[in-house]
């Protein structure tokens, strides 16, 4: 619940950047309401730190941390987490990086500005000067970013542990693996793909660090070192970690497309494999994003084969959901249109992602707006939407409050439109090769911008609007909070079968009366004559998991 | 929550959940020294005239400090041994061995750190770097940061031991032995690998 | 995967893991590793560099797994548990390998003094 608040904050900020630097982009040199006038420099921080803050500080802790803690105990039906001190470490530890990261705006020079990925030589104080006056260089912008990194990657790590331990070991009577949900499934697939993969990552921080503060030369390559060692221990984990947003997000989706379509989940058991084979897949096509770094050719085509090769994981596991939709008795809810707006966006950020993986095109795309609007399409979907959905399907049941459904919809319809609107016609701006990191191109006489103008008008007016029809959710959200609670009407207003319906709303501490058994499988819809037309995990009775509809 | 109804409802696993935590710590601390020491040894594979460097550092006390943590690893697996027949002062004084072999290695390494640094072996060696070897004085970089590295872990895990000592004395989380014992373990198994690396192989 | 997780029973969770695994003779171990030791530190003398520093690798990675499974008690775990370690192992060598081509294989020009 912290994480999720703590989340929301930052992603205000995150927002509060974008739109900085979005209409800078649209009216160069122009004053900005609300800021003032942008200097390049700044406008290369402010990109930085909205990369940064929107990955690690809005997604993790939505997705990961927040749904994981929430979702976990109660729906493997448990009283809690199996370390609650690690837990509140974990948060404290999260909340001390943010704080660092924010801090680094205020520093003389500014926060850090050479891009999320931090490649050297622009994190490592450009290696002009060998011997950084120590504590002057430990609080540069640059510095104070691989801090709060850090810090966030020990915080998530603990949160990890927490997670797989509770899952193993702390399920219900007869909660067998194969009967858990799937966004607990895949909350775990992605911490530990998380943790697997964050390790080289970690040691290469220390090691950029050193260089920034004591002058040693790891990633200067007068000096013997390598900066590409950096990319690739930069991307070994920055690859993995966007199918760590992803995984809970589907998860979430898993969650609520049966419930919404009255069917069982098709195929249940191949989305875990899938979702396993994605995992194993995801450690090895990292060097995708460095087609252009002058990487090994070789190696280049082993990873771009690599790269088609995991969309066949995840197109399977979209492929189920549809599948689940199809012949359903569908509801169109406001979680379900979260739900069902995802799978649309993410189609298109997948698709585009394909063209991206193939080397010979990534060679022309890269550094341009497509590339820059294709993540935007998988990850906007699938933080913002993906964490929408959960909020609008359990906040009757996490806080025993019932949000508006009309604002709801209203909120849906204002983000699937403006989203769009800001970034579909960027696409047309990368393929012809608009730069990502040019803030102004009135800079370049030679190119001729005009054409493109449009479209970057366009496209932060809608941005803008984007920003503002998140308000309708805060005010929908702040006056639900102000309502009284209404256990009766909050108790299981989806009829869903999963166990975390079974407890009061809001759960009290401890979650659960009594223990809850389980007796079956967590999709199970449809079932003649039974009341709420579903049966809950923990009625006693038959259950209908091996003739699945396999 | 009684405790009771707690043992009725959790799912039977054979690995208790504090071990099960310290596993998946310790994979994901092999991963961060993973990282490094394949960093350190793709820059060995590259330059053939680190070899020269190595023979700078102390073999001696470095299978000196090899056998110290060795033989700690065996008195805390004694401590658990004991631990688990609830036998807490033979285990506080197991406990104290591998706590002393720790403080043991720490003098070492600094005794080893005092001579190299003498012979203008530190983390930049500007002495090298003057000279324009800069390739040999990233050895150096590499060295402490991977020595460095794990003696904080040697740190970590003796701080660990003490304040489990201090809580068996009470005669509470004696099963916290074996697990600062997994912890001090993962620590010898990562130098098992460093000292080969850093001083033998030449 | 089923090996760990997929149990229906539910049985009383031990306090402190009495009788959780047995005791592998330690003092036995510990001698093992000692000589491995000494051993590693006399095939440079003895042994070809080439062929002293592959024995040196292969007894550290033996000192090692008798470490993580006589001390480490990992004999004792369910399987599951090896195929976790080794797969931080395997992901290790995927960075190395993948890594590989483009440190090693390539020597810079370092810089000349100033």
């Amino acid at each position: 619940m912290q994480y999720s608040i703590m989340g929301i904050i930052m992603a205000g900020v995150g927002g509060f950047l974008a739109y900085i630097f979005r209409y800078n982009l649209a009216y160069p040199g122009q004053s900005i309401p609300l800021f003032g006038h942008l200097a390049p420099l700044q406008y290369n921080a402010f990109v930085t730190c909205h990369g940064m803050i929107m990955v690690f500080w809005v997604g993790m802790p939505i997705l990961l941390s927040g749904l994981g803690n929430l979702l976990i105990p109660i729906m493997i039906g448990t009283d809690d987490m199996a370390f609650p001190t690690v837990n509140m470490l974990s948060f404290w530890i999260f909340f001390v990086s943010a704080l660092v990261l924010l801090t680094s705006f205020f520093v003389p020079g500014g926060a850090f500005g050479g891009g999320w990925t931090m490649y050297p030589p622009f994190s490592a104080g450009g290696y002009l000067n060998r011997n950084p006056d120590f504590f002057k260089a430990l609080f540069s912008g640059t510095s104070l970013m691989i801090l709060a990194v850090a810090l966030e990657f020990v915080a998530m790590l603990m949160g990890g542990i927490n997670f797989v331990v509770t899952t193993i070991n702390k399920r219900a009577k007869g909660m067998t693996a194969f009967r858990m949900p799937i966004v607990v499934w895949f909350l775990n697939i992605a911490s530990l793909i998380f943790m697997f993969s964050v390790g080289p990552l970690v040691a290469g921080a220390f090691m950029l660090l050193l260089d920034n503060v004591v002058g040693t030369g790891f990633y200067d390559p007068n000096r013997g070192g390598d900066p590409i060692l950096w990319e690739h221990l930069f991307w070994f984990f920055g690859h993995p970690e966007v199918y760590v947003l992803l995984l809970p997000a589907l998860g979430v989706l898993a969650e609520i497309l049966p419930v919404f379509a009255r069917k069982p989940l098709f195929a249940y058991k191949p989305i875990i494999y899938l979702a396993l084979v994605s995992a194993v897949l995801s450690v090895l096509v990292w060097a995708h994003h460095q087609f252009v770094s002058g990487i090994d050719p070789r190696m280049a085509t082993f990873f771009s084969i690599g790269t088609i090769l995991i969309s066949i994981p995840f197109a399977g596991i979209f492929l189920s959901f549809m599948a689940t939709l199809w012949g359903g008795s569908i509801r169109m809810t406001v979680p379900m249109m979260w739900a069902i707006g995802f799978i649309a966006l993410f189609l298109i950020g997948g698709l585009t992602g394909l063209f991206l993986g193939s080397n010979t095109f990534d060679i022309y795309a890269h550094d341009t707006y497509f590339v820059v609007t294709h993540f935007h399409y998988t990850l906007f979907p699938d933080v913002f939407f993906g964490f929408f959905a959960a909020v609008y399907f359990w906040f009757p049941k996490f806080t025993g409050k019932t949000l508006n459904a009309a604002l709801g919809k209203l909120h849906f319809w204002c983000t699937f439109f403006f989203f769009n609107g800001t970034w579909f016609l960027l696409f047309f701006n990368g393929l012809h090769g608009q730069h990502r990191r040019i803030n102004d191109y009135s800079s370049f006489s030679l190119i001729n911008m005009e054409p493109y103008m449009t479209f970057e008008k366009i496209s932060t007016i809608c941005a803008i609007l984007l920003i503002l029809s998140q308000f309708i959710f805060l005010y929908n959200l702040f006056t639900s909070l102000a309502k009284t609670k209404n256990p009766e009407l909050t108790k299981n207003p989806w009829h869903s079968a999963t166990l975390e319906w079974t407890a009061d709303s809001p759960p009290p501490h401890g979650n659960f009366k009594v223990y809850p058994e389980v007796y079956r499988g967590p999709y199970e819809y449809s079932v003649p004559g039974e009341v709420d037309d579903c049966y809950a995990q923990n009625v006693p009775g038959p259950s209908f998991e091996n003739n699945e509809n396999l | 929550m009684s405790t009771k109804q707690q043992h009725l409802t959790l799912s039977e696993n054979k690995i208790p959940e504090g071990r099960l935590g310290l596993w998946i710590l310790i994979a994901g601390e092999l991963v961060i020294f993973g990282g490094l020491i394949m960093s350190y040894l793709l820059h060995r594979l590259r330059y053939p005239q680190w070899s020269e460097m190595a023979a700078h550092t102390s073999t001696f006390i470095g299978a000196l400090n090899t056998v110290v943590l060795l033989c700690s690893s065996y008195t805390v697996v004694r401590a658990h041994e004991a631990a688990q027949k609830l036998d807490v002062a033979k285990a506080t004084r197991w406990m104290t061995c591998t706590v002393l072999g720790g403080l043991i290695f720490l003098i070492d390494k600094s005794v080893e750190y005092t001579h190299e640094i003498q012979e203008g072996f530190t983390f930049t060696s500007p002495s090298l770097q003057h000279s324009g070897d800069y390739v040999n004085s990233l050895f150096w970089s590499y060295y402490y940061i991977m020595t460095g590295l794990h003696s904080l872990h040697v740190i970590a895990g003796m701080v660990v031991m003490i304040i489990i000592m201090v809580q068996i004395k009470k005669g509470k989380n004696l099963h916290r032995v074996e697990l600062a014992g997994m912890y001090w373990h993962m620590v010898d198994l990562i130098w098992i690998f460093l000292f080969p690396l850093l001083y033998i192989a030449k | 995967m089923n090996t760990v997780i997929n149990n229906n029973e539910s049985v009383v969770f031990p306090d402190a893991e009495h009788e959780y695994h047995g005791h592998p003779h330690y003092t036995r171990i510990l001698i093992i590793l000692l000589s491995l030791l000494a051993c590693s530190l006399l095939v440079g003398y003895i042994f070809s560099p080439l062929w002293a520093i592959v024995l040196i690798f292969a007894t550290a990675a033996w000192k090692a797994a008798l470490v993580v499974r006589n001390f480490m008690h990992l004999k004792y775990e369910p399987f599951i548990l090896f195929i976790a370690i080794a797969a931080v192992l395997l992901i290790i060598m995927a960075f190395f390998f993948g890594v590989y081509p483009d440190i090693t294989a390539i020597t810079p020009e370092v810089a000349k003094p100033h």
